[in-house]
């Protein structure tokens, strides 16, 4: 968990700090970090709607970014027994890179508690909330001492520098890297596109460079399949 | 940006997030995603901070220019975050040449 934490307190901190930057109120970034508990979905849509970008644009890039939670939804239901709907929905809202992790990790070395765990609820909940609570204390730092900044200062490149630091280790495998590299590209070749929905642009096709690559790994037999992609928050 | 936008906006975002969360309450049965969708999902995160990077390095103001701090800073920050995987470095480092920059 420590390391872990540790790396909480840049991101949520530059997340709050990127909604006043963006021309959020602090309390519009509050709510938002506490409605969507998604730092890299908030950087986003805080950068795009100060650049100016449309509201679709903003709502299907930080849907796109916020698709690799349906993974771990989807996991999360096999590795823990059945509950409520409330609590189901409780536990969804819940969900990160790092719980997620967590709850895989522990499940895949004590695979005798995987049924029947009656134990996985509280780890998994206790993971969850010694996350969110940080999180969003940082947040709220990040609004405050954002706001007293001026926000032309330097400080503003922190937040294409968190995506950096989200990119680089995701880039693990052939087909990821060539889905970095389309999107790159095409993100400068379609600069001058409409109210920044050439980031959308760049995304699917970005994608669709990662999947052409990995049809050819397969064709000639090498493995191309890796886990999830983790990001934090 | 309008107050309104705003709200729209965290609103739409958040109910995504938790759509997206949720989203094993309401697959039926088996609950596995067929490869490809798998596939798409393990490539969108290195697409879409790609998407978002490189316009932000190469051209923050709209007209691409290879050489200045934040091209520097950047390619420090990869280094940094290659080589210790670490946010709070990637930041300190990357932010330290752009705030140092001449």
């Amino acid at each position: 968990m420590g390391p872990i934490l540790l790396g909480v307190v840049p991101f949520a901190t530059v997340a709050g700090a990127a909604g006043v930057q963006n021309g959020l109120s602090v309390t519009e970034t509050i709510c938002f970090s506490l409605l969507s508990f998604s730092g890299a979905a908030q950087i986003v849509s805080s950068d795009l709607l100060g650049g100016g970008a449309d509201l679709w644009v903003v709502v299907v890039t930080a849907q796109v970014i916020n698709l690799r939670f349906l993974l771990y939804s989807v996991a999360l239901s096999r590795l823990l027994p059945p509950r409520k709907l409330l609590g189901r929905l409780g536990a969804a809202y819940l969900i990160t890179d790092h719980a997620y992790a967590l709850v895989e990790q522990r499940s895949s070395t004590a695979p005798r508690q995987r049924h029947g765990a009656a134990t996985q609820w509280p780890f998994y909940l206790g993971a969850a909330l010694a996350f969110w609570v940080p999180w969003q204390l940082c947040n709220l730092a990040g609004a405050l001492v954002g706001s007293r900044m001026p926000t032309d200062s330097a400080l503003t490149f922190a937040v294409p520098l968190s995506f950096l630091a989200l990119l680089v280790p995701a880039l693990v495998s052939a087909p990821r890297v060539a889905a970095a590299l389309v999107a790159g590209v095409v993100s400068l070749a379609a600069l001058r596109a409409p109210a920044h929905s050439s980031v959308v642009l760049a995304i699917v096709l970005g994608m669709v460079g990662g999947l052409l690559v990995s049809r050819r790994q397969r064709s000639t037999g090498a493995t191309s399949i890796e886990g999830p992609g983790r990001v934090d928050g | 940006v309008s107050t309104g936008e705003v709200w729209l906006a965290i609103v739409l975002v958040s109910v995504g997030a938790l759509a997206a969360r949720a989203a094993a309450l309401f697959l039926p049965g088996e609950r596995r995603l067929p490869p490809v969708v798998v596939e798409c999902f393990d490539l969108l995160p290195a697409a879409a901070f790609a998407a978002l990077v490189v316009p932000a390095v190469l051209a923050p103001t709209g007209g691409v220019d290879l050489v200045s701090a934040r091209v520097v800073a950047a390619g420090l920050a990869v280094l940094v975050a290659w080589r210790t995987r670490s946010m709070a470095l990637t930041l300190l480092v990357g932010l330290a040449v752009v705030l140092l920059w001449p």
